[in-house]
């Protein structure tokens, strides 16, 4: 959900993603590696589907090489659901860049080569996600405490 | 590192908050559509199992073309060709409807070789077996209704004074006979073709006529000759 936005893609992303599973499990060598393995492929899907229909804004030089607080924690005073529903609101390409960087372990590169993007505009991406993250959060926690 | 990353990172897991609907599973739980696999191994089997078959449906077939050809060979050497092991005089008059029978054997039988030509290209040597076959058979059948025809005349008494008055037709005979020696002397030499086999037939057929003609001519001679006249017999030696 993280990923594709809204519900109705992420099913069939599930759906698409169980299919290839089910016709490779026999090539699967290491079966204690399963789990790894369908979150691989449940990746690739959505990397795929989504790539599909996004149109990622080029390198931004003003905000690839941006040297953001990297040690600020705006994040620590709301809740994981707060958080997961805020990361959903995020613009298609910077969300997917970013989820791709923060929370499936990718690289820059990794996610450059799978997007079909430049590294440059992966990370411009990533930092454009994490404002926009940060601003979110922040007038959130404005409204909440009043 | 980026302290928001590594929280995330830490965190994801306890962030799956939410769930595929039961219609995804209801979707899933329909089996799939099996699209065959086609297995390289399996093409290789099936097209090396294919190549036995045809070359033994081959072999099957070029077999049996030969074991029908050999019997029908056989049959006329011992059905239509069939000659009474003694001939009388007056049966020695009925033997051309034996030529007949035996003209209608030898076309079969150049049939036979004709059809056996149009195989060779692919098993010459069967075929180089098939076609020795074929003129042995020839030779074998013409020689039997000429023997008979030769031991006829030979035991047929001559009462004309000089036995050398058919000596034209011993002549004609030997030339006959160098022709068809040299004759498969070629046939060993450069194969069967289809013109040495017509020649080789008609020179049987030329020996058999010329045999039936001297038959005739004796008997006409010792017909005319008064039966006082007949005391001195002779015997021509072909």
């Amino acid at each position: 959900m993280r990923m594709a936005g809204e519900r109705a893609l992420a099913e069939d992303i599930l759906h698409d993603a169980f299919i290839t599973i089910f016709k490779h499990l026999p090539q699967l060598k290491q079966p204690e590696a399963v789990a790894g393995w369908m979150r691989r492929i449940v990746v690739n899907e959505c990397i795929r589907q989504t790539s599909k229909k996004i149109k990622i804004e080029e390198w931004n030089s003003e905000t690839a090489d941006i040297e953001e607080d990297v040690q600020d924690d705006f994040y620590k005073n709301i809740s994981l659901v707060q958080i997961h529903e805020a990361i959903k609101t995020l613009p298609d390409g910077c969300r997917q860049v970013f989820v791709l960087y923060t929370m499936e372990g990718l690289t820059h590169k990794n996610i450059a080569d799978a997007m079909g993007i430049s590294e440059g505009t992966s990370k411009s991406q990533y930092h454009r996600a994490r404002s926009l993250l940060k601003e979110n959060i922040m007038n959130f926690l404005k409204v909440a405490n009043g | 590192m980026d302290n928001f990353k590594k929280f995330l990172e830490d965190h994801k897991d306890d962030m799956d908050f939410e769930n595929p609907s039961a219609e995804v599973w209801q979707k899933l739980n329909k089996p799939l559509k099996t699209t065959p696999v086609i297995s390289i191994k399996k093409i290789l089997y099936a097209a090396t199992a294919a190549c036995v078959l045809l070359v033994a449906a081959l072999l099957y077939v070029m077999q049996e073309k030969k074991q029908t050809m050999s019997g029908e060979m056989a049959m006329m050497g011992k059905g239509h060709i069939k000659l009474p092991d003694s001939l009388t005089n007056e049966q020695a008059v009925l033997i051309p409807n034996k030529t007949t029978d035996l003209l209608l054997a030898s076309t079969t039988m150049e049939q036979s070789v004709k059809k056996t030509n149009t195989t060779k290209q692919n098993t010459s040597n069967t075929i180089d077996s098939e076609v020795q076959m074929a003129v042995k058979s020839i030779d074998e059948n013409f020689n039997k209704i000429l023997n008979a025809q030769l031991r006829n005349i030979n035991q047929t008494p001559i009462y004309a004074e000089d036995k050398d008055m058919f000596g034209g037709f011993k002549n004609q005979y030997r030339q006959l006979e160098t022709q068809e020696k040299q004759l498969k002397t070629d046939i060993v030499n450069f194969g069967m073709e289809d013109q040495l086999l017509q020649q080789l037939i008609f020179i049987n057929q030329q020996k058999l006529n010329l045999l039936k003609s001297l038959q005739v001519e004796i008997n006409k001679v010792n017909n005319n000759i008064p039966p006082q006249q007949k005391n001195k017999q002779q015997y021509l030696k072909m």
